[in-house]
């Protein structure tokens, strides 16, 4: 698939700082892109820049075939950013807020009123169009933020952080509108300290560190790169006639069992990561004269990811 | 340019504070202090009080021709209470007592003698008259010397006629229309908070990156915040001129002509001062008014904003507001240009200076963090 952004060997230094050290990925047309990290990491510093907000010592960025260091006009054209602070101005009404932002990428008239009832359509606050800002809970504010950055329908939308202090009801509304977004054609490039959302909505994630790439694939890829094993909890109620020993060795020499044991009635199994042969194990498990209560399954998630890939510390 | 115009308009007036301390206050302070204040120092209050003996002490038929004529007239008109003094030395007596405000001894031809007492008001009062009497007297003498068939002439004259033309141009002024102007000068100054106010606030709210990131070239971007204001400035000094006027009865220039000057001259002013205030508030990290307003109040209080008696010779005639203040009554009280222009050409020049400044320094600016 082609490329909407392309990203090669990036360094942008603050001073003596080096924010993003020889950074390079590239994002497909009509992609969501999670780019994830610690605090200070650079993912913020790499969405200014490509966005065109902050300029850079080194590399070379393509945005939609355009080069950003040539043609960053054309490319602020087709950019639509939702910055990870709320951006509005709090006397203005919602309408009023998306139809100014939307007014400085040219659009004028019924065109502009258009896009802007949309927008605010898509985020949910079409009913709340008069309200001014000020007025607004958490969630609206950042749903209008979002209104915002996608009012003239940019081709590439960078969300830094989009959800940060919403209830979980605006949550789910913003990453269905993002979902939205992109069954409309849209490419997404998207930052959150929320692993889950990440998960849920990216097809392909970067991880980050101290400006440098640490690792980029889709969340299996990733996962694979830190550990090839998930685990399956059975809780059982052992009939009369149940000897745990030896059914738990009759366990570990089926195939695709890495290991098995029981404590406290519950049968713990380690698996190839890949290996989908559960159910022939609950079958043999139903099988020993016990009655399963629970299964449980634990299959290492970006969160175990991205703390092994990036350490523990916090920043 | 409209939409960042129309933004900024329509910020400013959902701004509650912003209406009060730029439209509010300003035209509230002229109505408080020109009438409080202006009842302390208004002249008609005080001239009426003034008890004053004379001694006529010279043998010119002429002179004391002239002399009575000139204090029946004062007497008459009730300005002052002049009264004849027996002797020089209990008149003198009387004035060290304070039961007088002065003895005045009419000497030879256009010599005057004035012995005063403590109250200053009453002093200024006096010697003004006494150097009109003393002036005129000089200049009939030469005119009759000279030509003395128009001194007939100017007895056939309409006194009354040319004696308004000097009302107008002043005498009959008030503290309403000190502070009219005054309270002009104060608004236009503070224009240059609300320029700094431009840019911090949008920095504060984030939406100066917004801005930033919109296909807009810088300096395009800076300049339409920077003329954006110009509603709000008709807006502030439309209301404070016209309040002042119809509501308060102040008066500014006699002309429409004076007027319209007047305004233009505020205008440029306070466009100057916003975009220095916009350049300062691309650099100010704090919160403008603590670092502006004591500069500004400063200038505006040792300046003869808030009070005409407030002058400190090595400062005052330095301070901007004070020159504003000169210029502006020039324009008003005597319908001079020439202070007026001098003061719009050295706005004119900041504002291009400061809009160059502000467009580069904009220019370079990164992401606001």
């Amino acid at each position: 698939m082609e490329n909407m952004v392309s990203v090669k060997n990036l360094v942008k230094n603050y001073g003596d700082v080096c924010a993003v050290d020889n950074l390079s990925f590239s994002v497909s047309r009509g992609e969501i892109f999670g780019l994830l990290g610690p605090n200070g990491a650079g993912k913020s510093t790499t969405l200014n820049v490509i966005s065109t907000l902050c300029d850079f010592q080194k590399g070379e960025i393509v945005i939609d075939g355009m080069d950003l260091g040539k043609q960053s006009m054309g490319i602020k054209r087709i950019i639509g950013v939702v910055p990870q602070d709320i951006a509005l101005y709090n006397h203005l009404s919602a309408m009023e807020n998306v139809k100014f932002f939307a007014s400085l990428y040219g659009m004028r008239g019924k065109k502009l009123t258009e896009a802007a009832t949309e927008a605010l359509e898509f985020v949910g606050l079409s009913d709340k169009h008069k309200m001014k800002t000020k007025q607004m809970s958490g969630g609206m504010r950042r749903r209008l933020n979002i209104a915002c950055g996608i009012a003239h329908g940019p081709k590439l939308i960078v969300m830094d952080e989009p959800t940060v202090g919403v209830d979980a009801q605006s949550r789910e509304h913003i990453l269905h509108s993002i979902r939205v977004l992109q069954s409309r054609g849209a490419t997404i490039i998207y930052t959150s300290h929320y692993m889950q959302e990440v998960e849920e909505i990216c097809g392909r994630i970067a991880i980050i560190d101290h400006g440098k790439m640490i690792a980029i694939g889709t969340k299996d890829e990733l996962v694979s790169l830190v550990t090839d094993i998930k685990t399956v909890f059975v809780a059982v109620k052992p009939g009369e006639g149940f000897r745990s020993e030896q059914r738990i060795k009759d366990l570990q020499l089926m195939p695709g069992v890495k290991a098995a044991s029981m404590e406290e009635n519950v049968i713990k199994i380690d698996m190839s990561i890949e290996d989908d042969g559960i159910a022939k194990i609950i079958e043999r498990i139903i099988a020993m004269d016990v009655t399963v209560i629970s299964i449980n399954s634990e299959v290492p998630n970006l969160d175990t990811t991205f703390l092994a890939l990036t350490g523990h510390e916090l920043r | 340019m409209f939409a960042i115009l129309k933004k900024e308009l329509t910020e400013f007036l959902r701004e509650k504070t912003n209406v009060f301390f730029y439209l509010l206050f300003p035209v509230l302070l002229v109505f408080l202090l020109g009438s409080f204040l202006g009842n302390l120092d208004k002249a008609e209050a005080v001239i009426g009080d003034i008890q004053v003996q004379y001694v006529i002490e010279t043998r010119d038929p002429q002179t004391i021709a002239s002399v009575e004529s000139f204090i029946s007239a004062i007497s008459e008109d009730g300005t002052m209470s002049m009264a004849k003094a027996d002797d020089v030395e209990s008149g003198k007596a009387a004035v060290a007592k304070g039961e007088l405000s002065a003895v005045i001894v009419f000497e030879e031809p256009f010599g005057i003698q004035v012995w005063e007492g403590s109250n200053k008001i009453s002093n200024r009062a006096i010697a003004t008259m006494m150097k009109g009497f003393a002036g005129a007297s000089e200049a009939i003498s030469a005119v009759a010397a000279v030509s003395p068939e128009t001194l007939g002439q100017l007895a056939t004259l309409d006194m009354d006629t040319d004696h308004v033309s000097p009302k107008d141009l002043g005498a009959n002024r008030t503290m309403l229309d000190y502070y009219a102007i005054a309270m002009l000068i104060m608004l236009t100054m503070m224009c240059a908070l609300s320029g700094a106010y431009a840019f911090t606030r949008e920095r504060a709210s984030n939406t100066l990156n917004r801005l930033i990131l919109s296909p807009k070239n810088r300096w395009s971007l800076y300049l339409q915040k920077i003329f954006g204001t110009i509603p709000q400035i008709i807006l502030q000094i439309s209301v404070m001129m016209l309040v002042c006027v119809f509501v308060f009865d102040a008066h500014y220039a006699r002309t429409f002509q004076g007027n319209a000057f007047l305004f233009l001259m505020y205008f440029v002013l306070a466009l100057a001062l916003i975009s220095l205030g916009a350049l300062l508030g691309l650099f100010l990290k704090a919160d403008p008014s603590a670092v502006l307003m004591p500069l500004l109040w400063i200038t505006m209080f040792f300046g003869g904003t808030f009070s005409k008696d407030l002058y400190i010779e090595s400062i005052s005639p330095h301070m901007p507001s004070y020159i504003i203040a000169g210029a502006s009554f020039d324009i008003t009280l005597f319908g001079r240009y020439e202070q007026g222009l001098k003061v719009m050409g050295a706005s004119g020049l900041l504002l291009i200076i400061t809009l160059v400044a502000g467009v580069i320094v904009f220019n370079r600016m990164e992401e606001q963090r």
